[in-house]
């Protein structure tokens, strides 16, 4: 699980750098080798080429001792030049390590560098070859000279070149050391640089007010992060209609509230003042409908609150009776039904009637719609409530021989605290609006229409989750 | 005094109701916007108490009505609504006064009494009158320095007569002002009124105008 880009990118970037640097200096130290050889073999090769020029085609003895004479001083003046003409002394190790020897035809030396080995450096052949002299290995480079007969070689030991290599090598690498901080912070350094950009998107959002959920500008992100903000803009965005709504909610809500309890304050007031036992009894009586009705809303915004979630889920799905559920929640309510003196039914074919749902919304949905036809219906009328099936629909009815609604007010019914005559004090408003959420998270529709007699109200709920029947 | 209570809760409307009536307001209380505005094209009102939300006919909208027509009466808006923009919207469109839900009845009362008080274009909250001195908030009425015990009718009908001076005011008017329409009344009870105010007062301030109604002349 990678937990810190930073630490991901500056370990990785440094193993990089480390690795292609090493492979650089292996690679160098080969190349270095072969261009150290081809330089040196040149050397070879010019070297003996000059030798046999100076010789110019003179092998007496006298012009030969002349030159073996200077040949011989060359030590010297090397090692008074190092020590007192230049600054960086030429190491000794290197100079006197090229040789040369001439030989004529007889196997006699006629010429050879100061320190030249007593044994011949020459192979048989033309050109260049290794050798094994003195148990030491080295290049060698022969020319016979077939006009004068002699055979001019040069040579050098193979550790020169080893060592000029190791050298070149040894000097990479610590030029590599001496980098590696420096690329490590400079690594640091950037990485740093390119997550500002995130960070500052962090501060951005980790600075904000609670309740401050405006979209991030999407144009001051960098591309690597753009989905992400995106999605985050996303969330903002639902959080704020989320947040909104809650509001409105519970503004409507205040505010609903307010007239019950305009009425509970004035209600009091008139009890209070009044010297009327007759009055006071009666403003009492109202005083206790006000609660009751105050407790209605309340317990009805709770029952639409709780039924609010935003994501649409309804837990514990089971399947449910509709007809026993009906006749459960119905016998509730039939008390404030023969109050009124109304006359409820229940009327449906087949005692079970089984569709997938969550059993405590599906009994508020049925209690909101039974109550409100009690509540609507005036005394001595009648509710009835149907269940009926058909290929693959479970349908609910709820009818009464109320006022009905006009068709022009039937989808306003759905908004939350409409009431249509609006003089009916004790309903919340709230009724319809938690059957069509209940309706919601069931996949149902709700329509409400005129019932065939004419009169009254028919609310029909068809819930498309049909699982059976008897 | 006579109200026009409209407003669509039938538990709040009872209970503003019963308030007014117990200070001697005569109330007629209507459930909806229609019904008021039907009910003042035809009647005359000493005030009204509107509420917004209304069924039928909202309550801006009766207001906007009823000022295009000319009805002058002092409107105290009652409402739950009270963002300042709502409280702006009503006094705009002809509200005299804004009260927000849930209200106390004292303010209430007060409330019109001020309306009352500014539609006579009296700068005291008592009337004066002669060796008369009428004070509608505690509901009493003085004579030379002496409280005099009025009924909640009679102090209602003075209250009346003495806010218009020198208007005469019909029977009807006075009837009106006195008993809401649901009120089953005798046709003498007014003049028992008169009567009985002539005599408490002990003078004869207040005079028959025959076939038209009553009148305080102006002093």
């Amino acid at each position: 699980m990678l937990l810190s880009i930073r630490k991901f990118l500056l370990i990785n970037l440094f193993m990089a750098v480390i690795i292609i640097s090493s492979l650089t200096i292996i690679g160098s130290y080969y190349l270095a080798h072969k261009d150290i050889r081809r330089y040196m073999d040149s050397l070879l090769v010019q070297a003996t080429l000059i030798c046999q020029g100076l010789i110019n085609k003179d092998i007496s003895e006298d012009h030969l001792g002349e030159i073996q004479q200077q040949l011989d001083a060359i030590p010297a003046q090397i090692s008074h030049f190092t020590n007192n003409m230049v600054r960086n002394p030429l190491k000794s190790h290197y100079t006197n390590r090229f040789q040369f020897q001439v030989w004529d035809t007889n196997g006699k030396v006629l010429l050879h560098s100061a320190n030249a080995p007593k044994n011949k450096l020459y192979s048989p052949q033309d050109g260049f070859s290794n050798r094994f002299i003195d148990n030491e290995k080295w290049r060698v480079f022969t020319i016979h000279d077939n006009q004068l007969g002699i055979v001019i070689v040069a040579a050098e030991p193979f550790v020169i070149r080893d060592e000029l290599g190791n050298r070149i090598a040894r000097d990479d690498l610590y030029i590599m050391l001496l980098t590696y901080p420096i690329s490590g912070v400079l690594i640091w350094f950037i990485i740093g640089l390119g997550l500002k950009s995130i960070r500052r998107v962090a501060d951005e959002i980790a600075h904000r007010e609670s309740n401050y959920l405006e979209p991030v500008d999407l144009q001051s992100v960098p591309v690597e992060i753009k989905p992400l903000v995106n999605e985050l803009n996303k969330l903002f965005y639902r959080l704020h209609q989320a947040l909104e709504r809650e509001k409105r909610f519970a503004a409507d809500a205040a505010h609903e509230l307010k007239t019950p309890l305009a009425a509970l304050r004035t209600q009091t007031q008139v009890a209070l003042r009044t010297t009327n036992e007759q009055e006071r009894n009666t403003a009492l009586q109202h005083l206790i409908t006000g609660v009751d009705r105050c407790t209605h809303v309340v317990q009805q915004l709770l029952t639409l609150s709780r039924l609010l979630p935003e994501e649409n889920m309804l837990e514990d799905i089971k399947k449910v009776n509709l007809p026993a559920l009906a006749a459960e929640i119905i016998a509730q309510l039939v008390p404030a039904a023969l109050e009124k003196n109304i006359e409820v039914a229940l009327i449906n074919r087949k005692p079970i009637v089984i569709i997938e749902g969550n059993a405590i919304a599906l009994g508020i949905l049925i209690r909101n719609l039974v109550d409100n036809a009690i509540r609507y219906t005036p005394n001595n009328g009648k509710v009835k409530i149907y269940i009926t099936t058909t290929s693959n629909h479970v349908n609910l009815r709820v009818t009464d021989n109320g006022p009905g609604i006009p068709p022009e007010l039937r989808g306003r019914v759905f908004e939350r605290f409409y009431r249509v005559l609006g003089n009916q004090s004790t309903g919340s408003g709230l009724g319809m609006a938690i059957v069509q959420q209940i309706a919601l998270l069931h996949k149902a529709k709700v329509k409400l229409a005129t019932p065939k007699n004419g009169k009254g109200l028919e609310v029909k709920v068809m819930f498309p989750n049909y699982l059976s029947s008897k | 005094m006579r109200v026009l209570l409209v407003e669509d809760d039938e538990l709040l409307g009872d209970g503003a109701r019963a308030g007014l009536l117990q200070v001697g307001y005569s109330v007629d209380w209507l459930k909806d916007g229609l019904a008021a505005k039907y009910a003042l094209e035809t009647e005359t009102f000493d005030i009204i108490v509107l509420d917004l939300g209304l069924p039928k006919l909202a309550g801006l909208e009766l207001l906007r009505h009823i000022r295009a027509q000319g009805i002058a009466t002092p409107v105290i808006i009652l409402t739950a609504r009270e963002s300042v923009e709502d409280k702006i919207k009503g006094l705009d469109a002809g509200a005299d006064d804004y009260i927000s839900k849930p209200f106390d009845l004292d303010e209430l009362y007060a409330r019109i009494r001020a309306l009352l008080r500014r539609r006579s274009n009296r700068a005291q909250p008592t009337i004066a009158f002669a060796n008369l001195e009428l004070d509608p908030a505690s509901h009493t009425l003085k004579r030379e320095g002496k409280l005099v015990s009025l009924p909640r009718r009679e102090f209602a009908l003075l209250h009346k007569l003495l806010e218009n001076t020198g208007h005469v005011l019909s029977r009807d008017q006075l009837m009106q002002s006195l008993y809401s329409w649901d009120e089953e009344v005798d046709s003498n009870t007014l003049e028992v009124h008169i009567h009985n105010l002539r005599k408490k007062l002990d003078a004869d301030y207040i005079r028959t105008i025959r076939g038209i109604g009553y009148m305080v002349e102006k002093r």
